[in-house]
C-alpha cells in the first residue's frame, strides 16, 4: 500500500477498451457496450492507446493470426477480455482489470515482448534493408525503393485527373464500430477510397440479431462514429429496449429528429441518413434485402476514407456477414 | 536577483494557471458527454496515471524527432498564449503587439498537428493531418479578422491597452460576430469538438492514432490547455480583461477565462464532429463576409465616436 498502489489505482480505474467484435459477435459487442457505459470505461478508437482488447464473440481460426497482430499493436500494460457469449461479458472485464492491476504479471509480459525481435514497437534495425537496396539494378528503383520494407506509393489519376500517390490500404477484419471479420482491401487516392475490395468471413454460427436491434445498433455506431456521444448513448438505449433490457429509457422519437437535424446540417452524409430513414420506416428489410460484396464495393467507392466508416456502419444490418457452411444467402 | 525571482514566480503562475484551464476543458469536456461530475473532475489525473504507465510505441520509419517534437510542443504554444494575457495589469510577456503574437502563436499550431499526423508515417495519421490543412483554411480567416475588431477599437495591438478600452462595454456585447468567430477558431486549433475531425474517431482518431503513453499524455493535455488558453485569451480581447467590482484584476481574469473555458468546453463535448469537406463553403461564403461586415461595424462606430 502506498503511493505507488494508489497510482496503479487510478491508472487502472477506467481502462481504455478497444472493442474489436468477431464474425457472429454482434450481440457480444452489444453486450459489451452496454457493460462499458455502466461502468463508465471508455471505447478505444485507437489499438495504440487501448489497455484493453476486448474480442465479442469466439475467435474464428481464419482471424486468429490478425488477433495475435492487433495484440502486438496495444502498447502494454494490457490485458485481453473475450467474451464468448454476452453474460461473459462483466467477468472477463473484470477480470481484465485485475490483470491490468498486477503490476508483476505486467513487467513479466513487457520483459517478454523486449526479447522478441519484431515486436511492433520497438524500433526495427532497418540498415540491412538499405543495404539491400544497392544490389539491385537501379531501372526500377523507384519501385523498388522500400524504406522500412513499406514500398513506396504508386502514382495514378484520381476522379479529379490529379495524379495522387496510391495507398493499399486495409479497413478491417478487426476494427473497432465495425461488422465483424468484413474485411474491405482499399485503394486509397488521398484519402479517398478508390476501390474497395471486399472480403467476407466465414463463421460457424450466424447472428441472430432481430432487425429493429439492428437497425437501431446501426444508428448508434454512426453517432458514435461521428464523436456524438450523448446521443449514441442515447440510440444504444433504445436498441437495448428492443433487445427486452428496458432500464435505459430510450426515446426514439427524440433520437430520431435528432438524426435529421445532424443529416440538414451535413454532419451525416446524405445517403448515411438516407438509408438509416429507411430502415427505422421499415421501408428497407434487412431480412429482405441484402447487400451483395460487388454491390457494397461499387457503393463504397469514390468516398473519403470517413465516409467509408460511416455507410458500412449505416449499411451494417444489410450485409450478411455469415456465410456458414449449411445455409446459403442469395 | 529580484528580477530573476519575480520571472520564475511568473513563470510557474503562468505554468499552473495552463494546466488549471486544462483541467477545467477536460472535466467540462466529460461531463458534457454525459459522464457524472465526479467522474469528470477526476478524468484527467486518471488519464495522466494510465498514460504515464503506459509504454512509449513507435511505428516503422516514425520521423520520430518532429513526431514526438510536436506532440510536446502543443503544450509550450498554449503556455506562451497564457503569458500574453494581462493578469491584471502586467502579463509575462508584455508587449505592444500582444494581438499579434497570439495570431502567431495559434499559427504555429497548423504546423504542430499536421507534424503529428505526418511524423508516424500512418495512413490515418496523414489522413487527419491534411484534414486538420483543410480545416484550418476554413477557419483561420475568420478568426484573423475577428482579431482585428478589438484591435481596430481599441486602436492597439497590445492587449492590456484592449482590455483598459473596454470600459463598462465588453466587446463581446457589441462584437457578438467577431466573439463567436474568435471561438470557432480556438475549438479549431484546439482540435475538439465540433472540429475535432483530423483526431476524429471515423478516422481511428486520425493524428492521435498512433501516439500511446507520454506521448499521447501531452497532446491531450496540449489540445484542452489550448482550449483554456484561447479563453484566456479571448478575456482581455472580448470580456473586459480584469473589470469587475471586489475583487482584485487578476482574479477577475481568472474567472473569465476558467468560466469561458468550462463553457465553450461544454458546447465542444455536445457537438458532433463536422465533416471537413462541408466546412469550407459556409466558413467562406457566409461567415468570413459576416466577420468582415463586424469589423466595418467597428471601424465605423470608432471613425463616428471621433
Amino acid at each position: 500500500m502506498g503511493l505507488r498502489d494508489l497510482a496503479v489505482r487510478a491508472a487502472t480505474a477506467r481502462p481504455r477498451v478497444l472493442v474489436v467484435e468477431m464474425p457472429g459477435g454482434a450481440l457480444v459487442r452489444m453486450a459489451a457496450e452496454r457493460e462499458l457505459d455502466r461502468r463508465g470505461w471508455p471505447v478505444g478508437t485507437a489499438p495504440g492507446s487501448a489497455d484493453v482488447l476486448l474480442l465479442a464473440g469466439p475467435v474464428p481460426e481464419s482471424l486468429a493470426e490478425a488477433v495475435g497482430l492487433l495484440w502486438d499493436q496495444l502498447p502494454g500494460p494490457r490485458a485481453r477480455a473475450c467474451p464468448a457469449s454476452p453474460d461473459d461479458v462483466a467477468r472477463e472485464l473484470d477480470s481484465a482489470q485485475a490483470s491490468l492491476r498486477d503490476d508483476p504479471q505486467q513487467r513479466a509480459d513487457a520483459r517478454e515482448r523486449d526479447r522478441e525481435p519484431a515486436s511492433s514497437w520497438v524500433e526495427d534495425d532497418m540498415d540491412h534493408g538499405d543495404m539491400d537496396h544497392g544490389d539491385h539494378d537501379m531501372d526500377h528503383g523507384d519501385m523498388e525503393m522500400a524504406p522500412g520494407g513499406i514500398p513506396l506509393a504508386e502514382g495514378d489519376d484520381d476522379r479529379d485527373g490529379l495524379e495522387m500517390d496510391v495507398l493499399v490500404h486495409p479497413l478491417g477484419p478487426l476494427l473497432d464500430r465495425w461488422p465483424g471479420g468484413l474485411e474491405l482491401r482499399t485503394r486509397l487516392h488521398g484519402d479517398v477510397v478508390a476501390e474497395a475490395e471486399v472480403h467476407r468471413p466465414a463463421a460457424e454460427a450466424a447472428d441472430d440479431v432481430p432487425a429493429p436491434v439492428a437497425t437501431w445498433d446501426a444508428v448508434a455506431t454512426v453517432l458514435a462514429l461521428v464523436g456524438d456521444e450523448v446521443w449514441a448513448r442515447r440510440a444504444r438505449g433504445v436498441r437495448d429496449q428492443h433487445l427486452g433490457l428496458g432500464y435505459a429509457a430510450g426515446d426514439e422519437r427524440s433520437v430520431r429528429a435528432h438524426l435529421s437535424r445532424l443529416a440538414r446540417a451535413h454532419v451525416l452524409p446524405h445517403s448515411v441518413a438516407d438509408v438509416l430513414g429507411r430502415l427505422l420506416d421499415g421501408r428497407l428489410d434487412p431480412a429482405a434485402h441484402r447487400l451483395d460484396d460487388a454491390a457494397l464495393s461499387s457503393l463504397l467507392a469514390g468516398h473519403d476514407l470517413g465516409d467509408v466508416r460511416l455507410l458500412v456502419a449505416a449499411h451494417a444490418p444489410l450485409l450478411p456477414l455469415v456465410r456458414s457452411a449449411g445455409v446459403g444467402h442469395g | 536577483m529580484a528580477d530573476v525571482l519575480a520571472a520564475l514566480a511568473g513563470s510557474s503562475g503562468v505554468l499552473l494557471a495552463t494546466l488549471l484551464l486544462a483541467w477545467t476543458a477536460s472535466a467540462s469536456y466529460v461531463v458534457a458527454t454525459g459522464r457524472p461530475g465526479g467522474d469528470a473532475l477526476l478524468h484527467a489525473p486518471r488519464e495522466t496515471a494510465r498514460l504515464l504507465r503506459q509504454r512509449r510505441r513507435t511505428t516503422l520509419s516514425a520521423d520520430r524527432l518532429l513526431w514526438r517534437g510536436s506532440g510536446w510542443s502543443l503544450l509550450l504554444v498554449a503556455a506562451l498564449l497564457v503569458a500574453l494575457v494581462p493578469w491584471g495589469g502586467s502579463a509575462l510577456l508584455p508587449g505592444s503587439l500582444g494581438v499579434v503574437w497570439a495570431n502567431t502563436l495559434d499559427i504555429v499550431v497548423w504546423a504542430l498537428v499536421w507534424l503529428l499526423g505526418w511524423g508516424a508515417n500512418s495512413v490515418v495519421g496523414l489522413v487527419g493531418g491534411y484534414r486538420f490543412l483543410a480545416l484550418a483554411l476554413a477557419y483561420e480567416l475568420p478568426l484573423m479578422f475577428a482579431l482585428v475588431a478589438p484591435a481596430l477599437a481599441a486602436g492597439s495591438l497590445d492587449l492590456a491597452v484592449v482590455a483598459d478600452a473596454q470600459g463598462t462595454l465588453w466587446y463581446a456585447v457589441w462584437m457578438p460576430v467577431a466573439f463567436a468567430a474568435y471561438l470557432l477558431g480556438v475549438l479549431g486549433f484546439a482540435v475538439l469538438g465540433p472540429l475535432a475531425a483530423p483526431a476524429g474517431p471515423e478516422t481511428g482518431s486520425g493524428v492521435l492514432a498512433e501516439l500511446s503513453g507520454p506521448d499521447l499524455l501531452v497532446v491531450d493535455a496540449g489540445r484542452y490547455a489550448l482550449l483554456g488558453a484561447g479563453a484566456a485569451v479571448a478575456v482581455p480581447l472580448f470580456l473586459g480583461g480584469g473589470a469587475g467590482p471586489w475583487l482584485p484584476g487578476a482574479a477577475w481574469v481568472l474567472l473569465k477565462a476558467l468560466l469561458l473555458t468550462a463553457a465553450l468546453a461544454w458546447v465542444a463535448g455536445r457537438l458532433p464532429v463536422l465533416r471537413v469537406h462541408r466546412l469550407m463553403e459556409p466558413l467562406w461564403t457566409v461567415w468570413l463576409p459576416l466577420v468582415v461586415v463586424q469589423d466595418l461595424v467597428v471601424a465605423v462606430v470608432v471613425v463616428a465616436g471621433r
